[in-house]
């Protein structure tokens, strides 16, 4: 019996460090940005913090300019992202080189997706050069790509994020298109299914695992976008919500705790939006099946 | 119908080439533009190679030393710098240019033009003073044509048709005259070159922007050693712990599995950059604050989740069976694990070694907040950018030095990139 015991045991033993280390470092700071949060430089208990923010008019614009990006990010990077997978996964001539070229935008550090793309867009950019090269604009005709309004700011914000992330996508859901098994699909064309049928009634639901693994991840992220943005406009010309954290934190001094509220904001609306997310998928019934 | 097949396949590969293109061309422009002295970069447009020479044109004027460069891009020489001191223009072209003119070269050439000179002394004074003259109508006619056009602007908001056609005749009239100033200008300034000037041709140092972002940005190399250690170290802990937890996920069953399994998405919910500020005051209380361990111990706990999942995956690709067969030939549970599993696991776990490693290496967001003297090196790399608008070549030189490591690394594990996430399912 006592071999049985120490059998039970033995997963628990085996996960404990990871639980350890999230309690000391991820539970613990969590814990205290949400203290600190509440609490004026003198220990006094007060709501001021979030206040500030909720006065603040760059915060409507935060929450309006973030739902704008996710919702159309995330959209645009899982259909574009999808489209790829389905074609690497043809396994033509040549896949392997497309799918190691894919790779190298997840592979770049935002600093250098960054400066790739700040020294692209400005007005004497290669952006600009590449199309004046090509015979698509006069001399005299540069397009001023960073001074657009704030929804065709967002839009630019959007494309870069999307060359950056839609490889990142693609991996997930072609690794899930790789373990799909090969009768099922067979079959639906046997019976006569158009291949777009197919893919909707055979393929899709089939790779929902995937589709949901790259989905949840990618809004999480995607709610969370705020460096590209601050490394091509600055602060506070296009505010999402964690560039304006990084604002208070970095920018304005004497502000730590209001961006410790902020943080506590951003992490509830991550929270909501991923539960509700989960849930509705079925993600938390899945081990019952 | 075959001819059908050849039409589908031909648009299929043009879609492939298309992709190809949107993802490569950003990136050999930074590749491009890191290659480029401070003069190309800042020419328009920006060339689509960078040159490997330089052609300059050396004149005498007022009894000072001219040098010009050659621009592809204006497709004529612009001027660099007047002086009599040759050390001073070796410098000033080299920074500006990334060529050294050597003095050896420079005496022969001075020699030259000396020669030229002296035979066309009278011709090129009179050509100089016509030049001049001629450029300060073409400055005057110019400054008329801006105005003349703001004037037209206004006169088409307020809709005065008949000054509009006036204005637009005053115009076309300066234009033709500019053009006209610009190309007499132009035939003087071939002849002065022909008769007073020589012209030689320098090669270019390419990778100057890569040596000077190292030597000018005096953080960037110890940043670098910072940066690997911090990779190692996070390695090591993601690799060590969530390794664990890994292989637990793919052989045992145990309550909470599913909970712990969604970790990694719970600890990413709140955002890292606000982690790592209350973990600033944690990490100075530890004695860790603003070294490599500290900033390991920090990006470890993002990754730790996502080790778990790919060494998940990986586990469960090894069949339990060869353990228990292991262990029937009486090894030890320790034992098979060490002999069987481990082994046969090596390469996923490099990969996911290498994940990590990349992972940490790029951090850019965290490592802002948790930096004060001793920054990483995206955090050179971003200060470069942020602070330093102006140089986008050196910007790019060390954008692409903090760029090059994360590619290879990810091209050497393609091959695991995908097996790794096969196995993950939220």
């Amino acid at each position: 019996m006592p071999k049985t015991f120490s059998k039970k045991w033995i997963p628990y033993f085996l996960i404990a460090p990871t639980l350890i280390y999230y309690i000391v470092f991820w539970l613990r700071p969590v814990v205290s940005a949400i203290y600190y949060s509440f609490f004026d430089d003198n220990n006094v208990f007060t709501l001021n913090n979030y206040l500030t923010i909720f006065r603040d008019e760059y915060f409507k614009k935060a929450v309006i300019n973030t739902s704008i990006f996710v919702v159309i990010s995330v959209t645009l990077e899982f259909v574009v992202a999808l489209g790829l997978a389905l074609i690497i996964n043809k396994k033509f001539k040549g896949a392997q080189v497309l799918l190691s070229i894919a790779l190298i935008p997840m592979a770049l550090p935002a600093v250098a997706v960054g400066a790739m793309w700040s020294s692209g867009f400005a007005t004497y950019g290669w952006v600009n050069s590449l199309l004046y090269h090509l015979g698509l604009i006069s001399a005299d005709g540069k397009i001023a790509f960073l001074a657009g309004n704030d929804f065709q700011s967002l839009m630019l914000i959007i494309l870069i994020d999307a060359w950056q992330v839609i490889p990142f996508m693609m991996v997930i859901l072609l690794a899930g298109l790789q373990g799909l098994s090969k009768e099922a699909i067979e079959a639906g064309y046997i019976f006569g299914g158009s291949r777009f049928t197919v893919l909707r009634k055979i393929t899709l639901p089939m790779l929902k695992p995937s589709i949901q693994t790259a989905l949840i991840l990618r809004i999480i992220s995607a709610i969370q976008v705020w460096l590209i943005i601050v490394m091509i406009y600055g602060y506070r010309r296009i505010p999402v919500l964690l560039e304006e954290v990084v604002f208070y934190k970095e920018q304005l001094l004497g502000f730590y705790r209001v961006a410790l509220a902020y943080s506590v904001i951003v992490a509830a609306i991550v929270s909501v939006v991923s539960i509700i997310y989960l849930k509705v998928s079925g993600a938390f019934e899945r081990e019952e099946q | 119908m075959r001819v059908n097949k050849i039409l589908k396949q031909t648009l299929f590969y043009l879609v492939v080439a298309g992709i190809i293109l949107v993802i490569l061309t950003p990136i050999y422009f930074l590749v491009v533009i890191s290659l480029m002295s401070d003069q190309e970069a800042y020419d328009w447009p920006t060339q689509l190679v960078p040159s490997f020479f330089n052609n300059y044109k050396l004149e005498i004027v007022d009894g000072k030393f001219l040098i010009s460069v050659y621009s592809s891009a204006k497709k004529k020489y612009s001027t660099l710098i007047k002086t009599n001191d040759f050390e001073e223009l070796q410098k000033f072209v080299r920074n500006k240019t990334n060529s050294t003119i050597k003095k050896g070269i420079f005496d022969i050439q001075v020699k030259k033009l000396n020669e030229l000179i002296s035979k066309n002394s009278e011709e090129i004074s009179n050509l100089r003073n016509q030049i001049a003259s001629l450029e300060s109508k073409l400055n005057t006619v110019t400054v008329n044509l801006v105005r003349y056009k703001t004037q037209l602007e206004k006169a088409k908001k307020a809709n005065m048709n008949n000054l509009i056609s006036i204005i637009n005749e005053k115009i076309i009239e300066f234009e033709n005259e500019k053009r006209e100033y610009e190309k007499q200008i132009k035939k003087l300034s071939e002849r002065l070159d022909e008769i007073g000037s020589v012209k030689f041709s320098v090669s270019k140092h390419l990778f100057d922007n890569y040596v000077n972002f190292f030597r000018v940005t005096s953080d960037a190399l110890p940043a670098l050693f910072r940066s690997i250690q911090v990779a190692i170290l996070t390695v090591l802990i993601s690799l060590t712990i969530g390794g664990m937890a890994g292989y637990a996920f793919a052989r045992y069953n145990f309550k909470g599995k599913n909970l712990l399994k969604l970790s990694v998405l719970f600890v990413r919910m709140f955002p890292g950059i606000s982690i790592a500020m209350p973990m600033v005051i944690i990490l100075i209380n530890m004695g860790f604050y603003d070294k490599p361990i500290g900033l390991s111990l920090v990006y470890s706990v993002g990754q730790i989740g996502m080790t778990i999942w790919i060494t998940a995956s990986i586990f469960m690709g090894i069949s339990k069976e060869l353990e228990e067969a292991a262990m029937i030939f009486g090894t030890t549970r320790w034992g098979a694990f060490f002999k069987v599993t481990l082994p046969l696991a090596l390469p996923g776990l490099a990969a996911s070694a290498m994940y990590a490693f990349i992972g940490s290496w790029s951090e850019t967001a965290q490592a802002i907040v948790l930096t004060q003297f001793n920054p990483t090196f995206p955090v050179v790399v971003y200060q470069t950018l942020v602070g330093a608008k102006g140089l986008i070549n050196l910007t790019a030189a060390g954008g692409v030095s903090l760029a090059l490591p994360a590619v290879i690394f990810t091209l050497i594990i393609r091959r695991y990139i995908l097996q790794m996430w096969g196995g993950v399912k939220v």
